[in-house]
């Protein structure tokens, strides 16, 4: 009995502390700047239009040969990779004694409505390889795509099947589009006119690309503050959520003619499962791609869901390939606390064994 | 584009308030989202928010046009006008970035490699390597 009164007191007196805790810290919370993100050290070594090329300094004695390069999703910014010192993919692959580039995009303009895929993956990509092979003095590089990112760097890959790739990893990346699920409904081709959209705008707003996020998970923004609320007595909880909710709001714009054909051959056509795209007159046939490949999925993805993304192991060439079905959802695969037990240690053994 | 991604919840008690608190806010969620997403996945949600997205586009472009015409009738450049000049600034950027890698590249073929700066590159995977943790 003189157990659970101690018991219970010991709840009562923690409830007072953290309501105590909550109001002070509440006010510093709704007063407090955005978060600070992206701090690891870094050089831009490539601008051109919408694209960004860093290279973060290296923070090892000594490092791999193959450098890496981070293809971050056309639709976000890329400091997800590096959220939070301790929280940073980035610094982990720099600790760890990989040399990492970082491709990142800046909203594009009104003058860039027509880049697309071609842009993407037979400009911007090379681009970014040419100059990382001009910076390392290496011949080959290693690939990581998130996302769309991962999307583009399949397309680059199966376009360029000699090279200068030596390893593909790709991360929660949809091959299926017709698995999308409520995105392939709400954008059915006898309801949704992309062209009309595109002529109109130019460069499809932000605001769109949030909404078609959010609306698949109506709740998630007011129980994300709920969350935050009951957890305001918790710093690392509170600073790790405003990083994150930054970077849901940083949603970027999307070049017209990108959207277009993304929405065409990709969604309705399905033309990168049926080995049908083709880009520049080149054959964007997943079968192209023959280096190691890593493929890792997210049990709880909503926007890439797992049945979207299992047949980029099945339509790859690759001898060397490796599916991992891991814990968590589209975002807290890469980054947050989950990421770093799970996903990273994945990343850094597949890519080391690969990076000599 | 998140998903929960604000950190692990401090403090794994035996069952309290706080986390009481915690799994009826997971739950609602859990239910809310299933329940719109119910909705929100038919063709009749779809008919009307593109119907609606439509109606939007229309209005707007009805706008572009009387204001394109307002600026010509008071000769002044439309925004159609800038983003054309800003086109062939773009194109004339890009020819000189190409020109630019191809001298970066006639240079250093014909000069020997300059050192590299940094760290050697010579680090070896650890052996043995990570045990897989997820495979399928």
């Amino acid at each position: 009995m003189a157990e659970f009164d101690a018991s219970i007191a010991a709840q009562v007196n923690r409830m007072v502390e953290r309501t105590i805790a909550r109001n002070t810290k509440g006010l510093e919370y709704i007063r407090a700047p955005a978060a600070a993100v992206g701090l690891t050290p870094k050089d831009v070594v490539l601008e051109r239009g919408t694209l960004r090329l860093y290279h973060y300094h290296p923070q090892a004695d000594e490092i791999y040969r193959v450098p890496v390069l981070l293809v971050m999703a056309t639709t976000n910014k890329a400091y997800v990779f590096d959220l939070a010192p301790g929280q940073s993919m980035v610094e982990y692959l720099l600790k760890r004694g990989f040399d990492v580039f970082v491709l990142d995009w800046e909203p594009p303009q009104q003058f860039e409505r027509n880049l697309d895929l071609s842009d993407y993956t037979q400009d911007f990509i090379p681009a970014c390889i040419r100059r990382v092979a001009d910076l390392t003095g290496e011949p080959d590089v290693s690939i990581v795509g998130y996302c769309m990112g991962g999307v583009l760097s399949c397309i680059y890959a199966a376009t360029h099947p000699d090279g200068p790739l030596k390893n593909l990893a790709c991360l929660t990346t949809p091959i299926d589009w017709h698995q999308m699920g409520l995105i392939r409904v709400w954008q059915d081709p006898r309801y949704f006119d992309v062209d009309r959209m595109v002529d109109t705008l130019g460069i499809v707003p932000a605001d769109f690309i949030t909404q078609s996020f959010e609306m698949q998970r109506p709740a998630q923004r007011v129980a994300g503050q709920l969350r935050v609320w009951e957890q305001m007595w918790n710093d690392d909880f509170v600073k790790s959520f405003r990083a994150f909710e930054r970077w849901g709001n940083e949603t970027l714009p999307l070049a017209g003619a990108y959207v277009r054909q993304m929405t065409k051959e990709l969604l309705w056509d399905n033309k990168l499962l049926n080995g049908t795209l083709v880009i520049d007159g080149k054959s964007a046939d997943l079968a192209n791609i023959r280096v190691p490949v890593l493929s890792v999925c997210a049990e709880h993805d909503h926007l890439a869901p797992y049945t979207s993304v299992k047949p980029l192991m099945e339509k790859v060439g690759s001898t060397d390939k490796r599916e991992l079905l891991l814990k968590g959802g589209h975002v807290s695969l890469i980054a947050g606390p989950n990421a770093v037990k799970r996903m990273w240690p994945q990343l850094d053994g597949w890519l080391a064994e690969r990076s000599v | 584009m998140s998903d929960k991604p604000q950190g692990k919840p401090a403090d794994k008690p035996a069952k309290n308030l706080d986390e009481s608190y915690r799994e009826m806010v997971t739950q609602w969620e859990r239910n809310f989202d299933s329940f719109a997403n119910q909705f929100m996945g038919t063709e009749t949600f779809s008919r009307g928010m593109n119907q609606a997205q439509d109606a939007q586009l229309a209005l707007r472009k009805m706008f572009q046009e009387f204001m394109g015409k307002s600026l010509e009738n008071v000769n002044m450049p439309s925004r159609e006008d800038l983003v054309k000049v800003a086109e062939s600034v773009q194109s004339v950027d890009r020819r000189l970035a190409r020109i630019e890698e191809m001298l970066s590249s006639m240079l250093s073929n014909a000069s020997p490699p300059a050192p590299r700066s940094g760290p050697p590159r010579t680090k070896q995977p650890p052996k043995p390597a990570l045990k897989p943790e997820g495979g399928v």
